[in-house]
């Protein structure tokens, strides 16, 4: 491999659809939903930069780690999660483009989504609080509500796309609906899309679906010991995450929208980001109070899996 | 309906939020709302009555002897005051005042604390000579700078015109005889008139000290001399005015 | 460049972490009056975190009761430097009407550093804005001594 190959993948890691794009979006996501929000209770509410701003804080912050913790776990589990989070950020495609693509890198985005979560858990379930210890039960219980309606939801697009064959390649995904259109506008997937709209919020962590963060009741939960830097990727995993699924579902239902324009396109990928945020996060905050973690999980194996099972039926049988 | 707030919620979203611009645009506390005390020093006559009144302790006094009197300073430590206002409403002279200023916030505790102080004049006596003594020099009546002395020797009489002096002492030092002094003044106090009084014991409630026992049955009216500190409370309050100030045997 | 960058998102993002030492609760409300849209403290990027580990802002209310004297300087070991003390009401600077009790240690200032204190019984809520402010001004200047 000569120098400038190995420059451009350490250009496409490190800059456009890996690290920087990722962060970047990410906050500026995550600074638009706290802004909104504070616009819908009628408030003036923080910057858009504030993300960044706290971000920058907790890095100049001490890091304690407690005396009951293993530190070398502590201090490593907000590191694999953001790494997970940066190598999903190269699967999902920028404008029908990604770093990685191949056969089956639905499932792997599948399996890189829990990571964030487990090592949230496991960062928690070391730091040695019992406050800590609720708060990762309750992640378990949150991870298992939505990972089913998420993979019937997947199910139903791959189903859509690829036929019998069942195709879950993001990539084919996306040119599939360059040729026949949208999925948002195919009615058999307007329940598997509402049912992905709801997934997101308990994926992202929020409001009223942050039942293992509540910091109203068990102190942020898993995140309760951390302070400083580690606490500071903890916050950036979550704004990450943002960008992540919000990302993946423009690239489900909103995918091949082409331009020609190679800016033009980001910049639409980014406003349906946003909306997605708006609909799927901000608003559901607005006008909900925290779920209990019972109410949750039974919300999710009803309601939301009902919603991706009645799509998934649908695409079955033809429609 | 699942999301009774959905409406409002958006229609927030396109609407001017109600916020205050607080740092940027100052805002007026509502009437009557009790914040920084004021302290007048100037009308207090140092009664002690809002150190009595006061539930947290907040108020403290420090009396120094000075040149000149007695320098009187009143703290209101803000850092334990409840705000209640009790003082306000017992300072009899509206020394006291509960301003609306309500930015209240220091970095250092002593910012905190509202003082105030006044110097009591010491009253001094009336010039007064001893003619017994007295050898009419004159010397006296020409160091006077006021010109308020006359001395005839023929008459042997010595007068002094009190509007003129203005009780500077030269006098008294040049004097060769040392038979030139201020009178010590008569200690003042309350004096109880006696006719018209009701024994309605308003003055012992008044009584900021505790000095004055009333006793309704038995028609009898006494006071503390110790314990007086000649505030003039129970003169004013008294509803028959039989009481006053003035000297007393 | 980074260093200065993080310096002035101290004073940006500051984080509020309330103890209540046995206060009537009145000074509880007000603090909480301030993220009201009306007063709205989220604009400066004030918010209330649940942990003294994500805490920036230390707020002590009431007049530290012999019970709570314990919990609190261990609350305040717990927050990682730099961290700011604001005292809120008369209570933890004084006692209040409550001092000289058997069961009260106030002023607070015996067992902490006290960075700025907010007087009123209790402070407008506009007052517990401009304390905070300050705080977070304060915060800026520690995090600036500390990389010196």
């Amino acid at each position: 491999m000569d120098i400038t190959g190995a420059l451009y993948i350490l250009f496409k890691i490190l800059i456009f659809p890996g690290l920087l794009f990722a962060v970047v979006i990410g906050l500026f996501l995550a600074g638009l939903d706290r802004k909104l929000l504070a616009r819908m209770q009628k408030r003036v509410g923080p910057p858009l930069r504030q993300p960044l701003f706290d971000f920058l804080k907790l890095l100049g912050k001490e890091t304690i780690v407690p005396h009951a913790a293993n530190k070398t776990v502590y201090l490593a589990a907000p590191v694999v999660g953001f790494t997970a989070l940066i190598v999903l950020a190269l699967f999902i495609p920028v404008f029908g483009y990604s770093t990685f693509s191949g056969n089956g890198d639905l499932i792997v985005i599948l399996y890189l989504l829990t990571i964030p979560a487990v090592a949230l858990i496991v960062g928690g379930s070391s730091s040695g609080s019992p406050y800590a210890g609720i708060g990762i039960s309750r992640e378990m219980v949150t991870m298992m509500s939505y990972e089913l309606p998420l993979v019937v939801v997947l199910l139903t697009v791959a189903r859509k796309v690829g036929g019998s064959a069942l195709c879950f390649s993001l990539g084919d995904i996306v040119s599939w609906q360059a040729e026949n259109g949208c999925l948002a506008f195919h009615p058999a997937m307007i329940p598997a899309l509402l049912a992905m709209l709801l997934v997101i919020p308990a994926e992202v962590g929020t409001q009223p679906f942050d039942v293992a963060e509540a910091e109203t009741e068990i102190c942020e939960g898993p995140l309760i010991e951390y302070s400083g830097a580690p606490l500071a990727v903890f916050k950036l995993n979550t704004a990450v995450k943002m960008f992540i699924m919000t990302a993946l579902f423009a690239n489900l239902f909103f995918g091949g929208i082409e331009t020609g324009y190679v800016a033009l396109d980001a910049v639409i990928m980014v406003a349906i980001c946003a909306l997605v945020t708006f609909f799927s996060m901000t608003l559901i905050h607005a006008v909900t109070a925290r779920l209990k973690i019972e109410h949750l999980f039974k919300f999710y194996w009803t309601v939301v899996a009902g919603l991706a099972a009645l799509s998934l039926i649908l695409v079955w049988v033809g429609l | 309906m699942m999301f009774p707030f959905i409406r409002e919620a958006l229609s927030n979203l396109f609407s001017k939020p109600s916020t205050e611009a607080f740092p940027a645009a100052p805002v007026q506390a509502k009437p009557r709302y009790r914040g920084r005390i004021s302290y007048d020093p100037e009308k207090c006559i140092n009664c002690g009555m809002c150190k009595k009144v006061c539930s947290p302790g907040a108020i403290t006094t420090e009396i120094e002897e000075v040149e000149g009197g007695q320098k009187i300073t009143y703290h209101f430590d803000l850092t334990s005051c409840t705000f209640c206002g009790t003082c306000e409403d017992f300072c009899d002279e509206k020394a006291i005042k509960l301003t609306d200023d309500y930015l209240m916030v220091a970095e250092d505790k002593k910012d905190l604390i509202v003082s105030g102080s006044k110097i009591k004049p010491v009253v001094k006596g009336k010039l007064a000579c001893n003619t017994d003594s007295c050898i009419f020099c004159g010397l006296c009546a020409k160091n006077c700078p006021e010109g308020a002395i006359t001395v005839d020797r023929a008459t042997k009489s010595w007068t002094v015109d009190h509007e003129k002096c203005i009780q500077c002492g030269k006098c008294i030092s040049k004097c060769p005889k040392k038979v030139l002094a201020f009178e010590e003044p008569a200690p003042q106090g309350v004096i109880f008139g006696g006719e018209g009084c009701v024994y309605c014991g308003i003055c012992a409630k008044k009584c900021p000290e505790e000095a004055i026992t009333v006793d309704r049955a038995t028609k009898s009216w006494s006071i503390d001399r110790d314990k007086c500190i000649q505030c003039g409370k129970c003169v004013s309050s008294c509803p028959k005015k039989v009481l006053s100030m003035g000297p007393i045997e | 460049m980074l260093k200065n960058a993080i310096a002035k998102s101290m004073s940006r993002s500051p984080w509020i972490y309330h103890v209540n030492t046995g206060s009537c609760n009145g000074c509880d409300i007000e603090l909480v009056a301030v993220l009201t849209p009306r007063y709205d403290a989220e604009r400066f990027g004030f918010k209330l975190s649940g942990t003294p580990r994500h805490a920036d802002i230390v707020v002590i209310s009431g007049p530290v009761t012999t019970q709570s004297k314990d919990r609190l300087v261990r609350t305040l070991a717990q927050v990682p430097e730099p961290k700011v003390v604001v005292t809120l009401g008369s209570c933890p600077q004084s006692g209040n009407v409550f001092k000289g009790s058997y069961s009260v240690e106030a002023p607070v200032e015996k067992f902490v550093h006290v960075d700025v204190a907010i007087a009123g019984c209790t402070p407008k809520p506009e007052a517990v804005i401009a304390g905070l402010y300050k705080a977070a001004e304060i915060l800026q200047k520690k995090r600036e001594a500390m990389t010196k």
